[in-house]
């Protein structure tokens, strides 16, 4: 699993993850997404093209780090692409509810600092 | 970890044998994926028993007690061909405490993000990503058995 970020502007920052979030998989990226998640920026998208599985581990460590972005007053959206099978398990576990989601990149970046 | 397959024209089985512990968790989606793979089931059908194995044995492990760690967990991978249809049914036997995943009551899940409560996604997925989900238990063994089918053509 690797996890890497780029801030777009002064208020969003998006992080990218690659490979499988299983409950290993979120383990090795835990501490990290948090930390770059409740950075300075405001706002973030979570990139999800690149992630070939998602278990509900990953599903909670996503939740957990929204609701702590939300109480500091930030948003996260997810971003997935053309990544057909994370938009089908965020969609059938209605998480895509909770957490914006959006197969268009430049789409996810504007709702997120809507 | 302990491995056995058999095949004939129409019907496959594969078996694994694995301990109670989360790092075994991704050798067993391996196994899955390879054996599946073998008998040439499509990768969309293997995505969805791959989440389905996944979050069973993730609850085994994290609820099954210290009884889970006095036997292996074991799987079974069965594909039944036939002229029509194909399916793939995986059984996962565990020695942990007794849970059947189908009566099992969930909280209805909140529509507001400062209201969800992580977790509990586990039992939803499951039962929304296979086509049949079945449970019962004997000898003092969990036994899941979960399927997909798909159509030949």
């Amino acid at each position: 699993m690797t996890i890497e970020f780029a801030d777009l502007d002064e208020n969003l920052r998006s992080i990218s993850l690659t490979g499988r979030l299983d409950i290993q998989g979120t383990e090795e990226i835990s501490v990290e997404f948090s930390a770059l998640a409740s950075a300075a920026k405001q706002n973030v998208v979570v990139d999800l093209a690149a992630v070939s599985f998602l278990a509900s581990m990953g599903i909670r460590e996503l939740i957990s780090n929204a609701k702590a972005l939300q109480r500091r007053g930030g948003r996260m959206v997810l971003y997935v692409g053309d990544n057909a099978l994370i938009a089908k398990i965020l969609e059938t576990t209605n998480i895509s509810e909770l957490l914006p989601l959006f197969r268009v990149k430049v789409e996810a970046e504007k709702a997120a600092l809507a | 970890m302990i491995s056995n397959q058999s095949s004939s024209n129409s019907n496959a089985f594969a078996e694994l044998s694995i301990r109670a512990d989360y790092t075994e968790i991704r050798i067993a989606s391996t196994w899955l994926a390879q054996t599946c793979l073998g008998f040439s089931v499509p990768v969309g059908q293997i995505d969805r028993l791959d989440i389905c194995l996944n979050e069973a044995l993730a609850n085994i492990i994290e609820h099954g007690g210290d009884e889970v760690t006095l036997s292996p967990i074991n799987l079974r991978i069965q594909i039944n061909n036939d002229s029509f249809s194909s399916e793939v049914a995986v059984t996962v036997s565990d020695s942990g405490k007794a849970f059947n995943p189908l009566t099992f009551e969930q909280k209805d899940r909140a529509h507001l993000l400062e209201n969800t409560e992580p977790g509990g996604l586990g039992l939803t997925m499951m039962k929304e990503f296979v086509d049949k989900l079945n449970y019962l238990y004997s000898d003092k063994f969990n036994h899941l058995i979960f399927s997909v089918r798909w159509d030949c053509n």
